[in-house]
């Protein structure tokens, strides 16, 4: 398959899912249970109100009619109204958590990738040595697997309650204490992903040191510094693609996570807290624009891979 | 010779992956008796069961996890103090004594007898979630796999979508949903019971795809082919011949993703969305422990470090599952 026809399929594939994606998201909470209007903006209203403000959020409409113009307003940019508060629209909602999200996933990434990579290289270079090796890959393992619900207790125990060093559930401050606000949070974040990094880039540079061409880099006399980072490092890397999938889903899932207990306001406490007082239309709103995030990556990754490493191509 | 008869077929099979127990009964030919000794039936998933038993850790982890599961099963019927309600020594946030052995939480209650209750959800969610999931996964995974066609390509359109959205957000969207519509019902079972179906749901795909995989070669091997060949109709090669070589994988893949549900439900309700405070629950022990943790640390290092425990000992068990039914993975 050549690479136009490649990439041609895989954004038709992508734009099918995407619709199938705003189909469930608009599905779900359209056809949820009971009256959005009548649970969630007005308590004692007249059945002339409620009528007003079910036509004010089209909901009077059929449903194909309603989904026609939920995508509509998603083609515009505009993720619908509110339902919790009247009027505001979910954009605005939104809007102040976003950026506060994608710098501390954004900051735990970079940290997550620069200790998890060059540890997992050292593991592959000296594998099977009790520091550099084993001792490493068991912390990374622990790493990765320590869920961030046991570590947040246990670091905010240690450097929040009994050393003072930093602070716990704070947010937003200037100057010296708004770093500090950042070192547990990033920690928590990128030491799951750290260990992940870590363990892959190990596999993967175990797998490629392996080669043939290895062996004859080696064979017409490089240098071992050369051989590694140069002539091995150009095929771990490419491979290390294929984690970004895994790497996204997981920062997802750390956002609602180390923002809910470290009371951060990004867009994963605020969709928690508009969930909890039923404003549905937040939690749409974020799941479709994450999920929306996660497909265009997948394919973009997709389409990069082939164009990097013309052996996937079929 | 006759210890050769048990033991070669067995190397061989072993090689090429599992295969039914079936195979090894040694029908001799006429005249043909064989010495008591070679009866001795070794089948494929006694020899699994020897590898697991082997491995002192996944046996270590299956006797905890089944501990603490009858702990929690049998758990009205233990002289335990009163997980729901306090009684008239009212204390908030009490360090470990001989009546509170993990102390009291925020409201009084006893922390250890709602650690015991409070593994219920997860148990519940992790096991019967993870069941569900398997049924579908499997069902839907060999019929994908054996007939191929248009069932394959719907279900692969399916699996494509549900993969595309991250499981996480999908199982939040409808837990969010629905969540405040079951939270009253049963004393918090309503609110378990939908994690428990979401998860299910969100959750077949990736089985599917598995055991599609291993149905896909195990249609080209040749005992399925001499199946077909006598005739046997699809729906008898799929139970006699497909499924019995699938179970042991099934099995190891379902272990490990009993801990990810597990550990999913506790996110879910440490976010506020499943299980609801008065009852109890891992993750919402956890969440609540959080802000005591001046005042009593083990209100949320007790739920956190028992989750990691039960997540933890899945993974062993699931480990040793796995060497156990495929000793080829073995590094």
């Amino acid at each position: 398959m050549s690479l136009l026809s490649f990439t041609i399929k895989r954004l038709i594939g992508m734009v099918l899912i995407l619709i199938g994606v705003s189909i469930i998201t608009f599905a779900l909470v359209a056809y949820a249970p009971g009256n959005p209007i009548r649970t969630n903006v007005v308590q004692h209203a007249t059945p002339d109100t409620i009528k007003m403000l079910m036509h004010k959020y089209g909901l009077d409409l059929p449903g194909y009619q309603r989904y026609f113009n939920y995508v509509g307003g998603l083609l515009h940019g505009n993720l619908g109204l509110s339902l919790a508060q009247p009027g505001v629209s979910v954009n605005d909602i939104l809007a102040s958590g976003l950026p506060v999200s994608l710098k501390l996933g954004g900051v735990s990434l970079l940290v997550a990738l620069l200790v998890g990579i060059p540890l997992g290289i050292i593991a592959a270079v000296r594998q099977n040595r009790l520091l550099a090796d084993n001792m490493n890959m068991g912390a990374m393992l622990i790493l990765y697997s320590i869920p961030p619900f046991v570590l947040i207790p246990i670091l905010q125990l240690i450097f929040a309650i009994d050393l003072h060093w930093l602070p716990a559930g704070q947010w937003g401050d200037d100057g010296w204490l708004g770093v500090k606000e950042w070192v547990m949070p990033v920690t928590v974040y990128a030491a799951g992903l750290a260990g992940f990094f870590a363990r892959s880039v190990r596999s993967f540079m175990l797998e490629v040191l392996h080669q043939d061409y290895i062996r004859m880099a080696r064979a017409k006399g490089l240098r071992e510094r050369r051989v590694v980072y140069i002539h091995a490092m150009k095929n771990t890397l490419l491979p290390f693609a294929s984690v970004l999938g895994p790497t996204i889903a997981y920062l997802v899932v750390g956002a609602f996570i180390v923002e809910d207990l470290f009371s951060i306001p990004g867009i994963g406490e605020i969709t928690v807290q508009s969930t909890l007082q039923n404003d549905l239309t937040v939690t749409e709103a974020t799941t479709l624009v994450l999920a929306v995030a996660v497909v265009v990556i997948n394919a973009l990754t997709d389409i990069f891979y082939t164009l990097a490493d013309p052996r996937v191509r079929l | 010779m006759s210890q050769d008869l048990r033991q070669v077929p067995q190397a061989e099979t072993l090689s090429e992956g599992p295969t039914t127990a079936d195979q090894y009964v040694v029908t001799g030919g006429a005249g043909f008796t064989p010495p008591p000794e070679v009866v001795i039936p070794t089948s494929l998933s006694r020899e699994a069961l020897r590898r697991f038993m082997a491995n002192r850790l996944s046996v270590a982890s299956t006797v905890l996890i089944l501990f603490l599961l009858l702990l929690t099963l049998l758990a009205n019927f233990l002289p335990l103090q009163n997980a729901f309600h306090h009684g008239p020594d009212l204390v908030l946030d009490a360090p470990p004594s001989g009546a509170h052995w993990a102390g009291t939480d925020s409201n009084g209650l006893d922390e250890f007898s709602r650690l015991v209750f409070g593994m219920r959800p997860a148990f519940a969610v992790g096991i019967i979630g993870q069941v569900i999931t398997t049924l579908l996964g499997v069902a839907f995974g060999v019929v994908a796999g054996f007939y191929g066609g248009w069932v394959d390509n719907v279900l692969a359109r399916i699996t494509d979508l549900i993969f595309a959205f991250p499981s996480f957000l999908l199982a939040f969207l409808v837990v969010g949903v629905f969540g405040s519509q079951v939270t009253g019902f049963g004393g918090g079972t309503g609110s378990v019971m939908l994690i428990t179906v979401v998860f299910a749901l969100v959750g077949w795909p990736s089985l599917m795809r598995f055991v599609r995989g291993l149905t896909l070669s195990l249609r080209e091997q040749q005992f399925v082919e001499a199946a077909r060949t006598v005739g046997t109709p699809g729906w008898k090669i799929i139970t006699r011949h497909i499924l019995p070589n699938t179970w042991g994988l099934v099995l190891v893949q379902a272990t490990f993703g009993v801990g990810a549900y597990i550990s999913t439900e506790a996110v879910l309700s440490l976010l506020g969305l499943g299980v609801q405070s008065p009852n109890p629950d891992l993750g919402v022990m956890v969440s609540s422990g959080i802000g005591q943790l001046s005042v009593n640390p083990i209100e949320a290092l007790a739920p956190s470090a028992l989750l990691t425990i039960i997540v933890v000992a899945f993974a062993f068990l699931g480990d040793g599952l796995r060497d156990a039914v495929d000793p080829r993975g073995k590094e």
